[in-house]
């Protein structure tokens, strides 16, 4: 699992530095746009190899959530 | 449209257009070389097509530069050829934040080094037919044609290939090589599976509603191929065909 990489391009999907992508940074109307979220399921594909739906996806309230999702579908 | 008796080598053959392509070339009487880098799903392909004299190459056409001694090979063990069908191809979406030299690689490698280098073989000396029309057929896409955002190094991958095909078909008419290229819309193929797997359940009707006769099938594209590669078309060079559904319209 390449996180690391993962999280770099999240950080610039949702146009913020690295510093500024925590756990608590929150996914809202304002950076989880359909583009941004479609954007996230190519960046989880490349990085981990899985697909995860954008119906499922879009629920996603914080970065935490996104992880632990991802993780989900990996097990 | 008579295919009869010609052989044409078709790439990406193991599954997609290129599958459906390979099955009504066949169907039509053509002899069929196969190319593609899965050999189980190939022998599929293989094992589908009516008619014989039909062969299978596992290749991987990121191996641009030994493309062309590839198929010289292929034309001293099955006979000279009458067509090439370079359906083998990738999708990306990534927004251009996310773009790296790797990326571009991927997609233009399959797409138009693939695609020119495949010319390149055909073109050879003793590799094709002589003194009779001859046909090289691309893939395209509307992508080329209408922006989508995200599709950047898809969109142009594919308005390469729309100019290599008017550059190619000058400067190949004098041999009787004809060059075109099918830009497609939305076909129900594994990529298109992964296109809309991105999708949300509303964008997805939303973008079959924009195909104003619904998404298309593999079966439509390798139609149009068939059209192209075949003496009906004898008088069609340096043309890129839509075949879209009416997307364009919409």
């Amino acid at each position: 699992m390449d996180k690391k990489a993962f999280l770099a391009d999240m950080a610039e999907i949702l146009e913020v530095t690295n510093a500024e992508l925590s756990d608590a940074l929150e996914l809202n109307n304002d950076n989880w746009h359909s583009f941004a979220v479609v954007a996230t399921i190519a960046a989880i594909n490349e990085h981990f190899g899985i697909t995860v739906p954008a119906d499922t996806l879009i629920k996603c309230s914080n970065i935490g959530e996104l992880i632990n999702l991802i993780e989900a579908n990996i097990k | 449209m008579s295919v009869l008796g010609k052989r044409i080598v078709v790439s990406g053959a193991s599954s997609g257009i290129g599958r459906a392509a390979a099955q009504i070339l066949a169907k039509s009487g053509a002899k069929v070389v196969l190319i593609g880098r899965d050999e189980t799903r190939l022998d599929s392909t293989l094992n589908m097509l009516e008619g014989d004299g039909h062969s299978k190459y596992v290749f991987d056409l990121n191996n641009t530069d030994e493309i062309p001694s590839f198929i010289k090979d292929i034309s001293v063990k099955q006979g000279r050829l009458s067509g090439l069908f370079h359906a083998a191809g990738l999708e990306m979406f990534k927004p251009i934040g996310l773009v790296n030299n790797k990326s571009i690689e991927q997609i233009f490698s399959v797409s138009i080094k693939a695609a020119l280098m495949l010319a390149r073989g055909f073109c050879q000396k003793g590799v094709r037919e002589e003194g009779f029309s001859t046909s090289i057929v691309f893939m395209s896409s509307v992508a080329a044609m209408t922006g989508q955002a995200g599709m950047t190094i898809y969109s142009a991958s594919k308005g390469a290939i729309d100019g290599a095909v008017k550059s190619l078909a000058c400067e190949l008419a004098p041999h009787l090589i004809r060059v075109n290229a099918i830009a497609a819309g939305a076909v129900k193929t594994e990529m298109h599976d992964k296109i809309i797997a991105r999708m949300t359940a509303e964008s997805i009707k939303e973008y079959e509603r924009k195909h104003l006769l619904g998404f298309g099938r593999p079966e439509d594209i390798a139609s149009a191929a068939m059209f192209l590669l075949s003496d009906a078309s004898v008088w069609i060079t340096g043309t890129i065909m839509v075949v879209d559904g009416g997307y364009m319209l919409s």
